[in-house]
């Protein structure tokens, strides 16, 4: 079954854009990563998910259930840790926590205990008086504390330090090695290249690509370097062209014996192909070449 | 009922304040009246000077039409004020504070959030006129007078209603504004004021009564008549449903900000 199955999803804000004709899906017990930079709909994508906004067009499954008619029966078995949490000011830690689980109708003491220990969370401090890091550990215990069977994240590593981050996906691996979905939105590539098993690009509302995170570095794509070339090569499928010094260097998506022949016209001094990173594949979607 | 007890605590020291200000300004009303009897004579002789307010000469001959005008005065407007802005607060609150993304994405039911919401909102209406009828009846008896119990709880009942009257509107205001939602509350309940008060100008106003919360719970009148005014009242119940059953239907389907 898939934990996320969005088929035609569309938000419409008057003149903003949203999303558009998004459909996208992902397994059940995936490691799903949702890129894209600030604006491109990542967060619409998610309240629509979660029921906080209705869809323009189009219709969803979170974990088999309708996103419209079965917002609650949904939202009992999701974790969501927004990009900024707001809670209510006054409340100490152990209060809002207890807070969220008594809305979970659950008792969720036990698990919210051992994860403010692991995250050396203070649940006495008032949430008004934490630093946005300890309140992004607030954040985190209240999606982690009822041992959801999937976890939405909405860019869930900023505030928090290297040390924080490493302890936070530790849960998250063991959390999905336990069968969990986690459905992270992020647009620091790094942490989706390392931990997630497929992603998904989005620019502008549009879904661009889904993949697994090995193919999309690949995506057929190498990166070519050439030092001392006699000129600049002339071939179909070249991108993301850089000049550095003798050196200059791009992304090439075509015939291997094309790229070859060409590469003796011009002659050079030295060449490396190797695989992209996540990041030169997402800038390649961001680019108007990768139009 | 976790929203509920959530609210009952986010509303507290306002609910603690304005009950003790009203109840206070009631009781120290009640406990001045053996001296103001004789003023109050002079005043009864300046025939309707007061009408306007809902006051009439004869309320100020008798222990039970002062007590029931200075209900209206005291924990009318103030109350009313007080109804509107835990009324707009209720829903707007969670949007303008950024918290209703942390209560929407719990399995808590839209209908259930506001419902929860709405009980708090009548809860604090209760506590603020049970407490101002507590002190309003210690007043009686520490200053000797008898009034008619039954016109007098009938007033407190009218300005319940009244409130919860008002305190329906904005929460419909609150469910779908978020910004501005306090100003709009305000305006509300000085708006539904001003029209009482229009009302009592000329018998060619007086049709405003129906619109007006105020209309029904005019202590005065229910005094000198032993009830409330059914016409006012009926006008103001329909209004209070109606406010209730849109403030449900917008917010199921309202896009929640961010």
């Amino acid at each position: 079954m898939d934990a996320i199955r969005t088929e035609g999803l569309t938000k419409n804000y008057g003149r903003a854009r949203g999303i558009t004709e998004l459909s996208l899906a992902v397994e059940e017990g995936d490691f799903f990563g949702f890129i894209g930079p600030n604006g491109a709909g990542k967060s619409t994508t998610i309240r629509l998910l979660l029921g906080l906004i209705s869809p323009t067009a189009g219709r969803a499954e979170v974990l088999g259930k309708d996103i419209v008619r079965e917002r609650n029966a949904i939202l009992a078995e999701v974790g969501y840790l927004p990009s900024e949490a707001a809670f209510y000011g006054g409340m100490r830690v152990s209060e809002l926590l207890e807070y969220s689980a008594k809305l979970r109708r659950k008792d969720c003491r036990g698990e919210a205990a051992r994860l403010c220990e692991r995250l050396q969370l203070d649940v006495t401090r008032k949430v008004n008086e934490l630093s946005l890091g300890n309140r992004k550990k607030v954040g985190i215990v209240c999606a982690l504390q009822h041992r959801p069977r999937l976890y939405i994240l909405d860019e869930p590593t900023s505030g928090l330090d290297p040390l924080m981050q490493e302890a936070f996906f530790e849960l998250l691996c063991e959390r999905s090695a336990e069968g969990a979905t986690v459905f992270l939105s992020s647009h620091v590539l790094p942490e989706v290249a390392r931990y997630c098993r497929r992603a998904a690009i989005i620019k502008e509302g549009r879904l661009l690509v889904c993949d697994s995170v090995e193919k999309l570095g690949s995506e057929g794509y190498k990166r070519v370097t050439l030092r001392g070339a006699g000129e600049t090569p002339r071939l179909e499928g070249m991108r993301d062209l850089r000049y550095d010094g003798d050196s200059l260097t791009f992304l090439y998506g075509g015939d291997a014996a094309a790229l070859i022949a060409e590469l003796a016209r011009v002659g050079l001094r030295d060449v490396t192909i190797t695989e992209p990173d996540l990041s030169e594949v997402f800038m390649h979607y961001y680019t108007k070449e990768g139009e | 009922m976790p929203v509920f007890f959530r609210e009952l605590k986010r509303n507290k020291l306002l609910v603690i304040i304005w009950s003790a200000a009203s109840a206070g300004m009631l009781a120290v009303s009640l406990l001045i009246y053996p001296l103001m009897v004789s003023q109050l004579q002079s005043l009864a002789e300046m025939g309707d000077t007061f009408s306007a307010m809902g006051l009439s000469a004869q309320s100020f001959l008798d222990y039970t039409g002062y007590y029931a005008s200075e209900i209206s005065s005291v924990i009318g407007i103030g109350g009313a004020i007080f109804a509107a802005l835990i009324g707009v607060n209720a829903l707007s609150r969670e949007e303008k504070e950024h918290t209703a993304e942390f209560l929407l994405t719990h399995p808590v039911s839209r209908a259930r959030v506001v419902l929860e919401k709405l009980l708090a909102v009548l809860a604090a209406c209760v506590v603020l006129n049970v407490a101002s009828a507590a002190l309003g009846a210690a007043s009686s008896a520490v200053i000797g007078e008898k009034a008619d119990s039954g016109a007098i709880a009938l007033t407190f009942l009218a300005h319940f209603i009244m409130h919860v009257e008002v305190a329906s509107i904005c929460f419909l205001l609150g469910s779908f504004l978020s910004r501005g939602a306090i100003a709009a509350g305000l305006g509300t309940a000085f708006g539904a004021y001003v029209l009482y008060i229009v009302a009592n100008v000329t018998e060619k106003t007086r049709f405003l009564k129906y619109v007006t919360p105020f209309g029904y719970a005019e202590g005065n009148y229910i005094a000198a008549n032993g009830g409330i005014h059914g016409g006012y009242l009926a006008v103001g119940l329909a209004i209070t449903v109606a406010c209730i059953v849109a403030a449900f239907v917008i917010y199921q389907k309202k896009d929640i900000k961010n």
